[in-house]
């Protein structure tokens, strides 16, 4: 009987990693002196055995954001316009008074708000590392208290977060002051983004604006910053507006090849397409910490760059790269096949295209166009 | 023992399932095979119960869906939208011929007519046979969904009430021939539309051509909302757009506010106590919730009664809130207004003194009231009134 029990609790949690379901956990604390329940949603697709790192979202107050967080790292993800990420929600219905106290002299955490610093960044945090694929890139996301509260982690040496997102905070006396003075000196890339609304509350708004007012002149170079005043939006509306546009900051060199980017860069890089491709995504590895998988717009683009350019060193590259990346896949038959064909080898450009035609379609190529090649070739 | 671990592991299965999300194939004739959908229902959901929730039915829920669900999960929290069953279906590589179209009218078309069909007569009653669903639904598009969806609305009684539509790609003369059908609209609907500055331009074109068109039909029956999103593309404006769509599309859910007062109230022909019974009404219809008319409520729409002059709906709105709440001093107070707008001082008087018997509001407390009769005392001079109505009495 109790063998079986197991194995239907087995078979439940495994449903829930197939679906790629939110997971519930209650995590005991030892600062906190109690449980504190977790919401964690993984990537899709996510697989424990792959050396894939993803970005770490922590969410505060995640019994009301956790969720509007996730839906847009879903979406945005899956347009491949930010890397997928693992979502961590932390609940604070009932303890939100005690998590974010402050000392009234200091304007800093004090009694279960120092404990609750603590235990998100000595407890949590190293767990979540221990049992799931997660970067070094993390992103904290608040709203009004906690968006005020997660400041207190960028005066560290080490700040904790990489990426700040403060939807309408509700700044602490004088933090303001502490964070224009902290910002100049920050020496590893940090994104800022703040957001506040015409119909915020006023008090709130007006503290906002002033900060942006000393941010917005800061130059440090590792300093990212964004703020969005939205016009039709009160306190809670504009949380729905700024989730997909801290995303879009916090992600902005990651995005895949754009038209104008193509025109305006990889066309003109002197060491070529393929060069280019390298350099981009080695920045973005340095920049982000983690590494990105080239994706297959950016394969397009670079193969249609090196077509236009006559640069047949390139393409050769690029065919072996999106042979190395997607061997499953007829994305690497493909490009070989396109560097065959240039290259003036019809036997081994027929024979790239045909072996082809039993892998795995991909967004772009499907066996249509594989067997077009083939019959264009054959003629 | 072992039947307490049993039971704990089912109970704790529902719990957690229940707000989770359930994958399920439905079988479909007209497509002649299963379609992935995905499905939420209100955390608590609770099949025994009463309740009925609105169903927000989101096409390309592929990808629409996660935003969707994360926008109602927000909102509801703060209680700025009813808790609603969120239906996706998964449309992949058939997307194509989901949408497929007629190219002169933008209408569904072959295989686009079979998954009309499959929405219609099998996906949304396998929905309503299975939960507790009410009349309101919300259709959700992209795209060439979003022009999809819009054929729904030619029908006689179209099965949404709500249009979500973002960045829709109309075809064909669907524009020209919506804007025909919703002037002539015989049930209420609600349509948002979205586009961005950096919109698609040929979208963006002609969406900001639709918006200046569909604005003028703005009536009783069609309710019309259109954002402009700054800086963001035809796939990042989405989850925006969705966050504004959602708190408006539920705007009758929520207190009156300037736009429904500007739009629909003062504009009404009727008297205001009918306006604001049929909004209550229609709250019950939609979404499944009774609830006693609120104070402000009550207010708002006297101030405007007293802004437009209108006497009768005065006159009305107290007898309103006397039948709500007969022990309450709110719809005695609006009588003895009305009678003192009127020029009735004598009746005036004796409905304040009555109000002063009965409890207390938050707003129209005694002191307020005895002001008012001193008012009123000071005048009294001039004692000539005729008291010829008392129907009231």
């Amino acid at each position: 009987m109790k063998i079986r029990i197991t194995s239907v609790i087995v078979c439940l949690l495994f449903q829930y990693i197939a679906w790629s379901q939110v997971i519930y956990e209650t995590f005991e604390s030892s600062k906190l002196e109690a449980t504190r329940e977790i919401k964690i949603q993984l990537p899709r697709n996510y697989d424990p055995e792959d050396d894939v790192l993803y970005p770490l979202v922590i969410v505060f107050d995640g019994d009301y954001l956790f969720e509007p967080v996730v839906g847009n790292t879903d979406y945005q993800s899956y347009w491949e316009d930010i890397p997928n990420c693992l979502v961590v929600g932390i609940n604070q219905n009932d303890t939100r008074e005690d998590d974010f106290a402050y000392a009234e002299d200091t304007n800093f955490p004090i009694a279960d708000g120092a404990n609750f610093f603590e235990f998100v960044g000595m407890e949590l945090i190293p767990y979540i590392q221990d049992n799931y694929m997660v970067s070094d890139f993390r992103i904290g996301v608040g709203h009004d208290r906690s968006a005020n509260f997660l400041n207190y982690y960028i005066f560290k040496d080490v700040p904790l977060f990489r990426a700040y997102v403060l939807l309408s905070p509700e700044f602490a006396p004088g933090i303001i002051n502490y964070i224009s003075e902290r910002v100049p000196t920050i020496n590893t890339n940090t994104f800022y983004y703040l957001a506040t609304a015409k119909d915020d509350v006023t008090q709130l708004k007006t503290e906002i604006l002033s900060l942006d007012n000393a941010l917005k002149t800061v130059e440090n170079q590792f300093f990212h910053y964004k703020m969005d005043n939205f016009e039709d939006a009160n306190h809670y509306s504009l949380v729905g507006l700024g989730i997909p546009k801290a995303l879009n900051q916090i992600f902005s060199f990651y995005k895949p090849i754009t038209k104008k980017e193509y025109q305006e860069q990889v066309l003109v890089y002197e060491e070529g397409p393929f060069a280019y491709l390298m350099r981009k995504y080695e920045d973005i590895e340095l920049f982000y910490g983690f590494k990105k998988k080239v994706v297959e717009n950016d394969l397009r683009a670079i193969a249609a760059a090196s077509k236009k350019k006559n640069d047949l060193e390139s393409l050769k590259e690029l065919s072996k790269l999106a042979r190395k990346e997607y061997p499953d896949s007829m994305i690497g038959a493909y490009y070989q096949g396109m560097y065959y064909e240039e290259e003036g080898n019809i036997r081994k450009a027929l024979n790239s295209y045909k072996s082809g035609l039993l892998l795995e379609e991909s967004d772009f190529i499907n066996k249509d166009m594989l067997l077009d090649k083939i019959y264009e070739l054959q003629e | 023992m072992k039947k307490h671990l049993l039971f704990l592991c089912v109970a704790l299965y529902c719990s957690t399932l229940t707000s989770q999300i359930i994958n399920k194939e439905l079988p479909s004739r007209y497509l002649n095979t299963t379609r992935d959908i995905k499905i939420k229902l209100p955390k608590n959901y609770d099949a025994e119960s009463t309740v009925k929730y609105p169903v927000i039915l989101v096409f390309d829920g592929d990808y629409l869906f996660e935003p969707v669900s994360g926008q109602v999960h927000f909102q509801t929290y703060f209680k700025e939208m009813p808790e609603s069953i969120i239906v996706g279906i998964v449309q992949g590589k058939e997307r194509f011929y989901d949408g497929y179209f007629d190219e002169l009218t933008g209408m569904p078309f072959e295989s686009g007519k079979r998954f009309y069909d499959f929405v219609q007569n099998e996906l949304l009653p396998y929905i309503d046979s299975k939960y507790n669903t009410s009349p309101f639904r919300v259709a959700v598009g992209h795209n060439t969904m979003a022009n999809f969806m819009n054929s729904y609305l030619f029908s006689d009684e179209p099965i949404f009430k709500a249009y979500i539509n973002i960045s829709p790609d109309f075809k064909g003369t669907m524009a020209n021939n919506l804007t025909t059908r919703l002037s002539h609209l015989q049930n209420d609907v609600f349509y948002y539309l979205a586009t961005s500055d950096k919109d698609v331009p040929q979208l963006r074109d002609q969406i900001r051509q639709i918006n200046s068109t569909f604005k003028t039909l703005d009536t009783q029956k069609f309710t019309f909302y259109y954002d402009e999103l700054k800086g963001d593309s035809h796939y990042t404006l989405v989850t925006g757009a969705l966050s504004k769509a959602l708190d408006k599309i539920f705007e009758i859910f929520k207190p009156l506010d300037d736009k429904e007062i500007n739009e629909k109230v003062i504009p009404f022909e009727g008297t205001l106590d009918e306006y604001i019974v049929d909004r209550y009404e229609r709250i019950e219809e939609y979404f499944g919730i009774s609830k006693p008319i609120t104070e402000e409520e009550f207010a708002k729409i006297v101030a405007i009664a007293e802004d437009r002059e209108d006497l009768e709906s005065l006159k009305n709105i107290g007898k309103l809130a006397n039948k709500q709440d007969p022990n309450s001093s709110l719809g005695t107070y609006y009588l003895a207004l009305h009678a003192e707008k009127s020029g009735k001082n004598k009746k005036a008087t004796k409905f304040y003194e009555s109000a002063l018997t009965l409890k207390e509001t938050t707003t129209i407390d005694k002191a307020y009231i005895q002001s008012k009769l001193e008012n009123l005392q000071a005048l009294a001079v001039d004692d000539n009134e005729k008291d010829d109505e008392d129907e009231e009495n």
